[in-house]
């Protein structure tokens, strides 16, 4: 810790460094606070830079990349695969042949994955603000919901069941039953989250009006997901980019106007519920037994865009076919790499204690950031 | 403030969650993604799982005409399943019981054998045109 | 030393550090915590002190920028000390194998003892690859300790023991 200046005062640089023991990735933030408020911050999201876009380039043909972006993160992997595959897709041109059925697949896919990243954060956000027990009474939680992927697709966190031109595995009846059971448990757990995030006291006091951002400020910095939300804005492209049968369901996108870390939280929560919902009308929509796979001849020759709705917001995929079986340009913008820049102006005169539940509350995922 | 009482009683006589795990053995469900077993007698060494695989965890040895290998990686392996679907005489199969750890002296020099397999394959392919070239010039 | 080996082997603490993987193994090692698959039965704590760690569980292929800094933590580890690789980014590079900003894994950097393969490593696989590692523990423990022939001449001099009379001492047996 060393005495510096900054405008005029003299301040106290904390470095929180790559290797720490609340951070499960590598990140450095170095503060600058004076009687221990902060007043100045700086990011370093480099450890984590592999160099996956120059290898889809060179070294992986379009048939295999769908696995290798499942790895540039491991909390969202079926969001980056699916917006792959449906960019592939579309720049090869069998865009409007999908079936139904694979449809329905690759939406159950992603909101299961919705579902236990949503768990994942809030129990993450309370341990950081000393409530060990609530952390594990909701990773608990989030056993069950990994169970169910376990059953369906064959691994609890990588689910490789995306391809292109389909899926990989169908669902039987059977296993439709055993899902259909495991739904209703998985809501008593998220009306047991709901409870804890409105009604224990400590809690609410502790987030209520720590990092307030207000609608114009959302619109002015671009943030996107359940931060943006939780601000007023109206924004989801699930809606917006449908590749699935999001509209032909109905669905609700859920907004609040405070825009502090709890209605961050409360945000999430009740999109765990319209999760539940869409899953239950994806199985009762097609039946078993149907087409699952389409050959794929040709190669991918045009520009194409895909927009996801990933846990954590929009993700932007965009391809550049050449005709050869290797793309010449694969460009990826992850959500946490839009919420960054507004991190520094939110936590000007905030307390350096309360800087972890700060940061916890916007979700950040640097390995998507620094990929 | 009652209810959290309830709870605490309640929680004295309910059974623990926690599955003790190398005591008791696990069973993992049907159809988890777990090692991969080669049949030798279906296979006719046509390379295609080779090329198919995702992080080049399957590498084939062709010494000669006779002598060929077939090596795979459990720690460079990253389970996803290409290989059994590339197969088409259905050599490979994908078990549902996960691999285990390995320590130092057990571990497969993977550098080496791929620079084999790089050299062996050139080898090779060159045999094969030399053998399609004469065919065709008889 | 008998407690000092007891206590280790009964109770150790790991020190945990991502060098740049997708996060998957990292969940998994949390996960390992919950009460579903409770590690601490075991006696292991996650402390982020490199001081007071007995094993060490990397997972991620190493990128260029926490090469120093892996190394660093390595050395400050007191001996004896296990090192696990966990799941198949660690053990090799994985998906991630000669991209640009990548040295091919844990092994290029400093020497490995137990490999716990998988994408992502199950919590039953990692709880295996640290059964295994505890054991390896338990004899680098036993070849540090002063041997017997030794033992004696240590412990029967006043005012210490010099190098030249530890060497007359051999010379004489």
């Amino acid at each position: 810790m060393k005495k510096i200046k900054v405008n005029q005062e003299i301040c106290t640089t904390i470095p929180m460094g790559s290797q720490h023991v609340a951070l499960p990735e590598p990140v450095k933030l170095v503060f600058d606070t004076e009687n221990e408020v902060v007043k100045r911050v700086s990011f370093d999201v480099s450890y984590v830079h592999r160099g996956i876009e120059k290898s889809l380039t060179t070294m992986y043909d379009f048939k295999k990349a769908p696995y290798v972006v499942g790895r540039i993160c491991g909390i969202c992997a079926i969001a980056h695969s699916i917006a792959c595959t449906v960019a592939l897709e579309r720049s090869i041109g069998i865009d409007g042949e999908v079936p139904d059925r694979v449809r329905a697949v690759r939406m159950i896919g992603l909101e299961l994955d919705r579902l236990q990243s949503h768990f994942l954060i809030n129990g993450h956000l309370a341990e950081v603000c000393g409530y060990e027990n609530i952390f594990m009474h909701l990773w608990r939680c989030r056993e069950f919901i990994l169970d169910t992927a376990d059953m369906l697709f064959g691994n609890r966190v990588q689910y490789d069941v995306v391809c292109v031109g389909g899926v990989n595995r169908d669902i039987d009846e059977k296993t439709g039953t055993r899902i259909s059971e495991a739904l209703e448990e998985i809501e008593e757990s998220i009306g047991f989250m709901e409870e804890v995030f409105t009604r224990d006291k400590t809690l609410v006091k502790r987030l209520e009006g720590l990092g307030v951002v207000s609608k114009d400020k959302a619109f002015e910095y671009g943030l996107v997901g359940p931060s943006a939300r939780a601000s007023g804005v109206k924004t989801d492209c699930r809606i917006e980019d449908d590749w699935g049968m999001y509209r032909d369901f109905g669905l609700e996108i859920i907004t609040m106007t405070e825009g502090d870390a709890l209605a961050r939280c409360l945000v999430r929560v009740l999109e765990c519920f319209e999760s539940v919902r869409m899953i239950r009308e994806a199985l009762d929509s097609t039946s078993p037994g149907e087409e699952i796979q389409l050959r794929v001849r040709d190669n991918p020759k045009k520009d194409a865009v895909c927009r996801n709705e990933a846990p954590r917001g929009e993700l932007f995929y965009y391809i550049r076919g050449t005709g050869k079986k290797i793309p010449g340009r694969v460009k990826i913008r992850t959500p946490t790499f839009a919420n960054i820049p507004i991190l520094p102006h939110v936590m000007i005169g905030v307390r350096y204690n309360d800087v972890p539940p700060l940061l916890m509350s916007f979700d950040p995922c640097l390995s998507c950031t620094g990929r | 403030m009652l209810k959290m009482f309830i709870t605490s009683i309640k929680n004295l006589f309910r059974k623990p969650v926690t599955q003790l795990y190398p005591y008791e053995k696990y069973e993992p469900f049907d159809g988890y993604r777990g090692k991969i077993s080669w049949e030798k007698g279906k296979c006719t060494f046509c390379m295609k799982c080779g090329r198919a695989c995702t992080s080049g965890a399957i590498k084939i040895l062709i010494y000669s005409g006779e002598t060929k290998e077939w090596v795979w990686n459990p720690i460079q392996c990253i389970y996803c399943g290409e290989c059994v679907r590339s197969c088409p005489f259905g050599a490979l199969i994908q078990e549902k019981y996960y691999a285990s750890p390995i320590t130092k002296g057990e571990k497969l020099d993977w550098s080496e054998i791929e620079k084999k397999a790089g050299r062996l394959e050139d080898r090779w392919r060159r045999q094969l045109r030399d053998r399609r070239g004469k065919r065709k010039s008889e | 030393m008998k407690i000092f080996e007891l206590g280790k082997a009964k109770s150790p603490w790991i020190l945990h550090y991502n060098t740049g993987s997708c996060n998957g193994c990292d969940i998994e090692l949390l996960a390992v915590l919950t009460p579903r698959y409770d590690v601490e039965r075991f006696g292991m704590l996650n402390k982020g002190n490199p001081k007071q760690a007995d094993i060490l569980l990397i997972t991620g292929p190493v990128t260029k920028r926490c090469r120093e800094r892996l190394l660093n933590l390595y050395l400050q580890v007191p001996e004896p000390k296990v090192v696990v690789a966990v799941g198949t980014c660690s053990c090799g590079g994985g998906v991630f194998r000669h991209m640009y900003n990548v040295e091919n894994g844990v092994e290029r950097v400093i020497p490995v003892d137990v490999y716990v393969p998988g994408c992502a490593a199950r919590p039953q696989q990692i709880i295996d690859g640290v059964v295994k590692a505890l054991q390896i523990l338990r004899e680098k423990g036993r070849a540090l300790e002063v041997p017997p022939h030794l033992k004696k001449i240590v412990r029967g001099r006043e005012g210490g023991i010099d190098r030249e009379s530890l060497l007359e001492d051999l010379r004489r047996r």
